[in-house]
């Protein structure tokens, strides 16, 4: 039945998550194989407290399920599992009262010495925590999410050409913000 | 629609032909867009790899199954042993090269001591001091004679006239060597009567050699008498030096000289010390980030000092070293605060000065003004110097150290405040 699920496009996913509840619970293991570590990526690159990622993350998958066993309108699988966790953090960061300084708080690991790949990826992850949420988000999607620009112009609520440029002018800022690092690396290269 | 939109839209695999050829035809031609598209390519990639770390924890998972009353999904297989063990090490993995680095050097420094001073050792412990001392307690050589060795025997004996009177050493080979060859050659006369001929040879010519060592007692010095078993005797308690040959090999060296020795370090000093330093520091303010690389020599450097005078140095000093920075810029409008915590190699100049002598112990201060790639780097330390020997010492101090640097247009200074060990040979 595993093997036959793995088959399955997201929609029949979904219907079977409406029926039996054994089936129900095969479907919605096989959805969380396939999206968990997309959706689990969204959570902990927007919201810094990793402890608040993670229950983001769990009440992501427990509102997706219920969601879909209620039989709501859900579009995509990854969409509305992204649309779910978007919602989930924006309520995280409107209860947040802001704790540190700004000044203090936004920081960047800036290296002039070579690099192992991993400290590369570090210097990335700590460039999009300076990111405006408005870039972030969508560059999220895009890269770490695999959603089109439909999809991501849908759960930001703009239009196609809105993300698009979002997504572009936000690897534009990365670029800026890591360009004396990039720089330095390729003198090395 | 310009180039850098083309390579956005490139990497993102939405390029349409023609404008790909265009994108290409631009690249083929232009630098800085080839530059643009490798940050690009390598910005990407870093982000699909962090991404594919993310995946969810093992608890996360459970939590998600609990909550909707499903049972949590089978825990991985089990690693294998081998498996296991590579997780086990792999995070002494990243430090492995350092540490092969770190005992290779210890022992290169060990093999440099030893060769360096190995033979000050055997000067005043092995034959000589056996010898010396056997002649002037008047023991009987036969006990503790180094010839006693039933294996061959390579005795150097240098300067042994310089301790021994004349009358002592003939009487110790008197009573020692020659009487132990008699003993041999009663005990086991008709035994090895075949061998009394050989014998008496091999007497007749260690007294032939015991009385012109006597007779030049004053030139032993620097000579080299070699023993040999020839016959393996059946008895092992058998005084052994009977059945020794002995080959006197005469050295015209005159009383004193060391020439023979293997000391690196017994030529006349030119007053150059070499120093090998390691060193540990902590930052100020506390480093808020790990090193960024682990280099094979880090915290560890080279000096070369010249002795101006007794009491003070110049030199030159190299080094591996940390340095934590801080400082702010503006990105966008906002201000942000970058750290960084890289490895600089720093030249720099250094001036010593040793204002206190207490026996073989003597405290110093040191100033360094150097550079490295970011700045400016400034030293002041104190430390205490060990010198067991003329050619070598030991060092262990404090130092503080700052680096000045720029960024922007805003100075910023990096502190930390460590000790340093190391050797040092004198030159």
């Amino acid at each position: 039945m595993k093997d036959d699920l793995k088959k399955c496009s997201d929609k029949e996913l979904a219907a079977l998550i409406r029926g039996k509840r054994k089936q129900s619970e095969a479907a919605f293991r096989e959805i969380y194989d396939r999206y968990s570590a997309r959706v689990n990526a969204y959570c902990m690159r927007i919201i810094r407290n990793s402890e608040a990622a993670e229950d983001i993350f769990q009440d992501t998958f427990f509102k997706f399920y219920n969601h879909v066993r209620e039989d709501k309108e859900s579009g995509t699988i990854i969409g509305f599992l992204i649309t779910i966790a978007r919602n989930l953090c924006l309520n995280y960061k409107r209860d947040m009262k802001p704790t540190v300084d700004i000044n203090e708080y936004d920081f960047l690991v800036y290296e002039t010495q070579s690099f192992e790949h991993k400290e590369m990826q570090d210097l990335v992850k700590r460039a999009l925590d300076i990111l405006e949420d408005e870039f972030k988000e969508p560059l999220i999607m895009r890269v770490y999410n695999g959603l089109d620009y439909k999809e991501i112009a849908e759960i930001c609520e703009t239009t196609e050409t809105t993300a698009r440029s979002r997504v572009f002018r936000a690897k534009k800022k990365i670029r800026n913000i890591l360009k004396p690092y990039i720089k330095d690396l390729e003198k090395n290269n | 629609m310009n180039y850098s939109e083309l390579i956005n839209d490139f990497i993102d695999g939405r390029l349409a032909p023609d404008k790909e050829d265009e994108l290409f035809l631009a690249l083929s031609s232009d630098d800085e867009l080839r530059s643009e598209l490798k940050e690009n390519l390598a910005i990407d990639q870093a982000m699909k790899d962090d991404a594919a770390s993310l995946a969810p924890s093992a608890a996360s998972t459970a939590a998600v199954f609990s909550r909707l009353g499903f049972d949590a999904p089978a825990p991985a297989p089990k690693k294998s042993t081998v498996q296991r063990f590579r997780d086990f090490i792999a995070p002494a993995q990243k430090y492995a090269s350092h540490a092969i680095a770190g005992i290779a050097s210890a022992g290169v420094a060990v093999a440099l001591m030893w060769l360096l001073t190995g033979n000050q050792q055997d000067d005043e412990s092995s034959g000589q001091a056996a010898y010396r001392a056997d002649a002037v307690k008047g023991l009987p050589v036969a006990e503790v004679s180094p010839m006693q060795d039933n294996e061959l025997d390579i005795i150097i004996m240098q300067g042994a006239d310089a301790a021994i009177p004349k009358e002592q050493n003939e009487k110790a080979y008197r009573e020692g060597y020659l009487a132990g060859s008699r003993e041999a050659s009663s005990v086991f006369g008709g035994r090895l009567a075949n061998l009394e001929k050989e014998l008496s040879r091999q007497n007749a010519l260690f007294e032939s050699l015991a009385a012109d060592a006597m007779q030049n007692s004053g030139e032993i010095s620097g000579r080299i008498i070699e023993s040999q078993r020839l016959v393996t005797l059946p008895a092992a308690s058998v005084p052994t030096r009977a059945s020794q040959s002995f080959i006197y090999v005469p050295v015209d060296t005159s009383p004193g000289d060391n020439s023979n020795n293997l000391n690196l370090l017994n030529f006349e000093k030119i007053g150059v010390e070499a120093e090998l330093r390691g060193s540990d520091y902590r930052m100020f303010p506390v480093a808020k980030m790990p090193e960024s690389s682990i280099p094979e020599f880090n915290n560890s450097g080279l000096a070369l000092f010249y002795n101006v005078s007794d009491d003070f140095q110049l030199g030159f000093d190299l080094r591996q070293e940390y340095f934590y920075q801080e400082y702010e810029g503006e990105i966008d409008g906002r201000r942000v605060r970058y750290m960084q915590h890289p490895n600089f190699v720093t030249y720099g100049a250094a001036a010593r000065y040793k204002f206190l002598h207490l026996g073989d112990f003597t405290a110093f201060g040191e100033l360094h003004a150097g550079f490295n790639k970011a700045g400016a780097v400034g030293r002041a330390g104190v430390g205490v110097k060990y010198s067991p020997t003329g050619d070598y010492n030991f060092l262990l101090g404090i130092e503080g150290s700052a680096l000045a640097f720029k960024h922007e247009t805003d100075p910023y200074l990096a502190r930390k405040i460590g000790f340093y060990y190391g050797v040092a040979f004198n030159f």
